[in-house]
């Protein structure tokens, strides 16, 4: 496979994945903020401010994880070369 | 790592990530008077992922331990099932007699399968087996060569060990006596042909 056909797949590959996550935290947000009693199509003061705040600490959990994770799989990656230099 | 499986590794990664904010999100946050997360939120976070990466590394070393055998099972339990057919097929062929089908051996040819033995598997993985399938069993004993190969190569690089059946195979010569050739006329008679298709007669 040519670089370029490769980047292009990981492009779109992102692309897939930040709808995904978008999906997600559109459930997750409609969950916390807006209660199942539908007695009007418009949203009220206080669900919209909920909303906003709530896609706010979404993203920012969504980033501070991707930090977390990057850490833990470097950590992963010491031990097991730590692993491999004992055994070899 | 071929580029194919590097994105498959990259998307399955990345939809772990996804999933994991999801259900951390969900277990810690709980106040919306902020836009930031407050210091019991980045708290909870931390260990959420924590737990839930710890948990996946656990999982993932149970699996690999365990699976290797439910397969092998599995594997056993196909064998001795094409081996009774066998025999079956072995037995009615030899009670039938005269009515033995043209190539009897393919029956039992098909159903001699290969058994292959999942050695040499790592305790641990801190990646998933990608493809793995658990075939549930054929119902002929034809497709149980191909469904075996394809459990044998589940985790990548395995031995495979054949081990054919020990099920006698009959061959058309030695049935040669059991049926009585019965006399046919086998020539055709020679007819003159009219002009093909498309063709004008003179």
């Amino acid at each position: 496979m040519d670089p370029m056909k490769a980047q292009q797949l990981a492009a779109e590959l992102e692309v897939e994945m930040m709808a995904d996550m978008y999906n997600r935290m559109t459930n997750a947000c409609h969950r916390k903020c807006v209660p199942p009693h539908y007695k009007e199509a418009e949203l009220s003061k206080g669900e919209a401010v909920c909303l906003d705040r709530c896609v706010a600490k979404y993203l920012d959990l969504h980033e501070r994880l991707g930090r977390k994770l990057t850490e833990l799989s470097v950590q992963d990656e010491e031990v097991m070369r730590k692993a491999a230099a004992g055994t070899g | 790592m071929d580029p194919q499986g590097q994105l498959r590794n990259l998307r399955d990664f990345l939809l772990v990530y996804n999933r994991m904010t999801e259900i951390c999100f969900h277990r810690c946050s709980s106040n919306f008077n902020y836009r930031n997360l407050t210091m019991d939120e980045e708290r909870c976070v931390d260990s959420c992922a924590g737990k839930l990466i710890r948990t996946n590394h656990r999982l993932m070393g149970t699996y690999v331990q365990l699976m290797p055998a439910m397969v092998q099972k599995r594997m056993q339990e196909m064998e001795s099932k094409a081996a009774e057919m066998a025999k079956a097929e072995a037995e009615a062929a030899a009670k039938a007699g005269t009515s033995v089908p043209d190539n009897p051996s393919s029956a039992i040819t098909n159903a001699s399968m290969m058994s292959p033995s999942i050695q040499d598997i790592p305790n641990t993985s801190s990646t998933a087996p990608n493809g793995f399938q658990i075939l549930s069993s054929p119902d002929n004993t034809s497709d149980i060569k191909t469904s075996s190969m394809t459990n044998g190569s589940a985790f990548g690089e395995t031995n495979l060990h054949v081990i054919t059946n020990d099920a006698k195979t009959f061959t058309n010569q030695s049935l040669d006596e059991l049926i009585t050739p019965s006399p046919v006329n086998t020539s055709v008679p020679e007819t003159p042909t009219a002009g093909g298709a498309g063709q004008t007669p003179s």
